[in-house]
This record gives structure tokens, C-alpha cells and sequence, in this order.
């Protein structure tokens, strides 16, 4: 949080035009409190998430935010808590695929040749996959865990990273600074540090957009069973066990879980739409 | 046309290593992946030995890797043979799940698609030609809102709202129980109209309009975008600064602009199936819609692996073909395109 509040980042922000600012204000907004949510969950749950609070289908009241749902837990306690499943499995997917992508992406766009032309073929056949699909495939035979969840989601990205630091890498390794550092005789390794530090925009804005996409595919995967178990509060499981209940008009047990998910989502969303307008980087993720 | 027939002839044959890459990429990610297919079917029950190794070779894992991978290929290939399944019913042919569901994702990806490409061409050539309005922010919003959506989310709240409260459409299934529609293609809306049937028609229609909005919508925003972008860069390309220097009426000229912004939309069509494909799981979860991503679904609680196998490899098939009739498509649309 310090590091959000220290003057450099905050004139960073002032310095955007808008309506990138506002999107930029109201990404963080949510983004950030989401996270604190997730830190500080013993604190701001009122109740245990997992065990039984109230009478069932309680609709929301002051000491139940969020009410409660059929087997009595308190709704909003199990957002509170579902946040740290979401966080960390998005956050892990997102170290596994860059620490593939961008790196693979960088030597296929510096050396070229044919270890580019298999590398891109490849990942090219992987990006035209239905990633959920995929992901679904990997998971299901990884078994249901919030980590394995990860992994699956992890694969499905690494093509968006590759390809964008590798078309980064085209453009970036014919400027003469790049030539200069060849012609003095710089190894590889200062080259490619080089070349990262020209392209983190990039990657920062691919980060921002393919964590908002991240995000609805944990969903995805807890929602079809694929990631935690019951009674382990998870949003996408908590929208899957009331959908039943929904059609019986108890709308609150779903929709809460279910909305946080798009606000989640929203907030990732259009923090990479404030970059990619702010460094004017047209993205295809 | 002799020049195009050659050129579907090339692209259909480059179609060929993407499909087999897709078939290898799924193949190789299924065995070098940790975790037993057999013993996950199993789970905590005790099975004698004996038998496991009988699943084993049902399922074609005791032969070598290599075997394995083009006996299953050649299976799919030549006999339409996706396996057999492991889980409850044992030893039934995948296949015949998967021709049998193939019909109601179709119908249901079609449906879809035309919801997605409307609400995207009304929203897209309206932002584009009031652009900077207020109208053209809301449709900006409207087209990231739309990224983040979550299916299930859109879904059941349309179920709540439309289906629940307002008594407008049906919320799950095809088919209403009771309505018979004979099978012609297994598309319904096509057989019950086949049949002279209207009440099966409007039947089936009233099943379809939610899981077709909710996917539709959700696909829609990248339509807008995409649409309105286009439009935009074309409404200030030259060629439209000559129609306009021409005199000819603006009504005529927003025509010929909307015309030409449609090129690079039918190249994304390509990557949308695979959204479309992916997002259909989802619908089709949510809305118990008996397509081929509800059958993932169902197959994932029997940890029923061959079957899995099976429907994700159909797909990698669908997407390679798919790609290939967007290529032709765009080769017909845009005379640029060099055959």
C-alpha cells in the first residue's frame, strides 16, 4: 500500500488524460480493495465462512450483509474469503504463463530462424484453441485443486505473452540503440535486458487485460467443479451451488458471488484499457 | 473460379498441420500430465488389480505412446472413432455421445453468432457515426462491460428475470417434455419447420432465445469494437473524401464505408468460434442445454477421461475447419485477397 501512496505513482496517475484517468481510478478502486479484502479476510468477515450462522435463505439484513444461503453460512463472510482463492490462483497463473511467455517470446523474436518458426507455430495452434476448453481438458485431468487450477489457466496464456513480447521484440531489436549495444559487443544478456526494459509497457498492459480474462476462467473452472470443494468458500463454486436455489427466487446467494466476479474482472479490465490508451498500445488479447 | 478453387485447395491443405498440431498439443498435454486417468475414474474404491489393467487396455494406455497416438488418430480419422468411455456406462463409444450432442451446440453457436453480430453491427456503426457523443461513450463501456461479463452470471440473471419473473422463455433444455420433433438434421428449429410443425417451432424457440442472448451478448462487445474502429478509420480513409468531394449523398457513401468495414470482421470470425466454442460450455452448463460442452461438463464428475478426450479433440477439428471456411469467406469478400 505504501508503494500505491508514494508521490512518484501518484503523479503517474495524475499525469493520464481522461477518461483514461477515471478508468485508471476506478480499476485500482476495486482492484486494490479487493485485495485488502483478501489480506485482511479474519478482520472484515463478520462470521466463520464454512460453518452454519442463521437460518437458511436469510435475505440480506444489517447483520447479514449479503444474507444467508441454504445451509445457513453468511453470505458475505464467504465472498470475503472466496477473494483469497480468486487472488491466488490468478496471481500464480499469471507468473507461470510470463515466466514461459515472455522469455520464449524474446528469443523467438531476437534469434528468429527455426527455433521462431516451430515456437510460433505452436503457439499460434494453441491461441486458435478455445482456451477454456483447454483449460478444462488440463484441469480435469489434474484433478480439482486451486493449484492445478492455476496451472491450467497458466498454459492457456502463455501464447498471449509470447506473442506479444515476440512482436515487441521485432520492432524493438531493429532500433539503433539495440545495434549499438551488438556493435560494442554487449553479451546477449544485456541485450535482452535491454530489450525487456523497451517492452514493459507492453507486458504491463498484456498483464492487466489477460489477469481481467484470468479471472472469469477461474470462474469458469470452480464453477464447473474444477478448483476448490465444498464447503471451501470460492465465488465461482458459490454461483454454481445457488444457481438451483436462484429459480426459487432466492437471488442473493448466486448474485453476490457471481457480481464480484465481474467487478473483479471490471477492475483488471479497465486498468489495461487506461495503459494501453495511455502508451497508445493497440492489444489483441 | 479457377483461380479460387485452387486456392481453397491450398488453404484446405494448410488446415491440415494446424489440426494435427491441435490433435498433438491435446494428446501429448493428456499423458504428460501427472495424475492417472484410470486411478481418477476409480477414485477411493478399492478395484483388483486385475481389472485395472483390463480399464487400462479398454482405454488403449498399455500400448507404446507412439502407437497409441496414431491408432487413436487413424481411429478418429478413417472410422470416426473417438474411444470408448470409461466411466458410467463403461465401454460405450464416444462417438455416439458426440454426434448426438453435436446438433444442439450448433444450433445453439449459430443462434448465438447472429445475436452477437447484430446487437455488434447496430452498436458499432452507431458509435462510429456519432462518434465522440454521448451515445458513442455508453457503447464504449457497453464493449468492455461485455469482456468481463461472466456467463453463468448474464445467464441466471436473465433465467431470474425473463424466465422467472416475466414468463417469457423457458430457462433450461431444448424442448419442452411431450414435443416430439423428427430428426432430420437435429438442428430443431430447422427439423420442426421441416416438419410443417409450429407449435414445436415456437417451442423450441422460446428454449433458445436465453442461452443464444446470454452467449450472444457476451461475444457482442468485441463485435462492436472491432465494427466501429473499422468504420471509423474507413469514414476517414480518401476514397470516402472522393465520394463525398463527388457529391454523392451521405446516406450512399455510410454504405459504401460500412461495406468495406466489414473485411477485417470476417477475419475475426476465425478467432471468435474458438470464444464461441468456449463460451458454449458455459452457456450450455448453466442453461442444462444437451450440447457437446454440457457432455465436458457431465463427463468431469465421472472423471471420464477418454470422453473428455474425445469432445476437446472434435472441437480442435471444429475450430481448423471453421478456420478454413472463414478463410474462403474472406478470399469471396475481398477481391484484394490474391488466389
Amino acid at each position: 500500500m505504501a508503494l500505491f501512496l508514494s508521490t512518484p505513482i501518484l503523479g503517474f496517475i495524475r499525469s493520464f488524460p481522461q477518461p483514461a484517468k477515471s478508468m485508471l481510478i476506478l480499476g485500482l478502486a476495486i482492484v486494490l480493495s479487493t485485495m485488502s479484502m483478501a489480506i485482511l479476510a479474519p478482520y472484515v468477515a463478520p462470521y466463520d465462512p464454512t460453518s452454519r450462522v442463521y437460518i437458511e435463505f436469510q435475505p440480506p439484513t444489517w447483520s447479514y450483509l449479503m444474507g444467508t444461503n441454504h445451509v445457513g453460512m453468511d453470505v458475505f463472510s464467504r465472498i470475503v474469503w472466496g477473494s483469497r482463492v480468486v487472488l491466488f490462483v490468478v496471481a500464480a497463473s499469471a507468473a507461470i504463463s510470463m515466466a514461459f511467455g515472455v522469455p520464449l517470446g524474446l528469443i523467438s523474436g531476437y534469434y528468429g530462424g527455426l527455433v521462431d518458426r516451430v515456437l510460433s507455430i505452436i503457439m499460434d495452434s494453441i491461441y486458435a484453441f478455445p482456451s477454456l476448453i483447454l483449460a478444462i481438458a488440463v484441469a480435469a485431468v489434474l484433478g480439482p485443486s486451486p493449484l492445478n487450477a492455476a496451472i491450467s489457466i497458466a498454459i492457456v496464456y502463455v501464447p498471449t505473452y509470447y506473442r506479444m513480447v515476440r512482436g515487441e521484440t521485432l520492432k524493438v531489436k531493429q532500433m539503433p540503440f539495440i545495434e549499438a549495444l551488438i556493435v560494442l559487443g554487449c553479451s546477449d544478456a544485456t541485450v535482452f535486458k535491454s530489450i525487456l526494459r523497451n517492452i514493459t509497457q507492453t507486458i504491463l498492459v498484456v498483464f492487466s487485460l489477460s489477469v481481467a480474462d484470468a479471472i472469469l476462467t477461474e470462474a469458469a473452472l470452480s464453477f464447473l467443479g474444477l478448483s476448490v470443494t465444498w464447503p471451501t468458500p470460492d465465488w465461482g463454486l458459490d454461483l454454481r451451488s445457488g444457481q438451483p436455489h436462484l429459480l426459487n427466487g432466492y437471488w442473493w446467494i448466486s448474485m453476490c458471488p457471481g457480481l464480484m466476479i465481474i467487478a473483479l474482472s471490471l477492475g483488471f479490465a479497465l486498468i489495461g484499457e487506461a495503459l494501453s490508451d495511455y502508451f497508445s498500445i493497440t492489444t489483441k488479447v | 473460379m479457377a483461380g479460387l478453387s485452387r486456392y481453397i485447395v491450398i488453404r484446405a491443405s494448410l488446415i491440415v498441420p494446424t489440426i494435427l498440431i491441435l490433435y498433438t498439443f491435446v494428446f501429448i498435454l493428456l499423458r504428460v500430465l501427472p495424475g492417472d486417468p484410470i486411478l481418477a475414474v476409480v477414485g477411493t474404491r478399492y478395484i483388483p488389480p486385475a481389472q485395472l489393467e483390463e480399464m487400462r487396455r479398454m482405454a488403449g494406455l498399455d500400448k507404446p505412446i507412439l502407437v497409441q497416438y496414431f491408432d487413436y488418430l487413424l481411429g478418429v480419422i478413417l472410422r470416426g472413432d473417438f474411444g470408448k468411455t470409461l466411466a458410467s456406462p463403461v465401454g460405450k463409444p464416444v462417438s455416439e455421445y458426440l454426434w448426438e450432442r453435436l446438433p444442439a451446440t450448433i444450433e445453439l453457436t449459430i443462434a448465438s453468432f447472429i445475436v452477437a453480430s447484430l446487437i455488434g453491427f447496430i452498436t458499432g456503426v452507431g458509435g462510429a457515426l456519432r462518434r465522440g457523443s454521448r451515445l458513442d461513450t455508453l457503447i464504449r463501456i457497453y464493449s468492455i462491460l461485455t469482456y468481463t461479463l461472466f456467463i453463468p452470471v448474464l445467464g441466471m440473471g436473465l433465467q431470474y428475470l425473463l424466465g422467472l419473473k416475466l414468463k417469457l422463455f423457458y430457462i433450461s433444455g431444448r424442448l419442452s417434455p411431450g414435443i416430439h420433433v423428427p430428426k432430420v438434421t437435429g438442428l430443431l428449429l430447422l427439423d420442426s419447420l421441416l416438419a410443417g410443425d409450429l407449435s414445436a417451432f415456437t417451442d423450441a424457440l422460446r428454449h433458445i432465445v436465453l442461452p443464444s442472448l446470454t452467449l450472444g451478448i457476451v461475444l457482442s462487445g468485441a463485435y462492436t469494437r472491432l465494427i466501429r474502429n473499422n468504420l471509423i478509420e474507413v469514414l476517414n480513409s480518401d476514397f470516402i473524401r472522393a465520394y463525398r468531394a463527388r457529391g454523392i449523398p451521405d446516406h450512399r457513401v455510410t454504405m459504401y464505408a460500412i461495406k468495406n468495414a466489414f473485411i477485417p470482421v470476417v477475419t475475426y470470425m476465425g478467432l471468435q468460434i474458438a470464444m464461441l466454442l468456449g463460451g458454449a460450455i458455459l452457456t450450455e452448463t448453466t442453461f442444462s442445454w444437451p450440447g457437446l460442452g454440457r457432455f465436458i461438463y457431465e463427463r468431469i464428475e465421472y472423471r471420464d477421461y477418454s470422453s473428455i478426450q474425445g469432445a476437446v479433440i472434435l472441437f480442435a477439428f471444429i475450430v481448423g475447419l471453421m478456420n478454413l471456411v472463414v478463410d474462403i469467406m474472406y478470399a469471396l469478400i475481398d477481391p484484394r485477397v490474391k488466389y
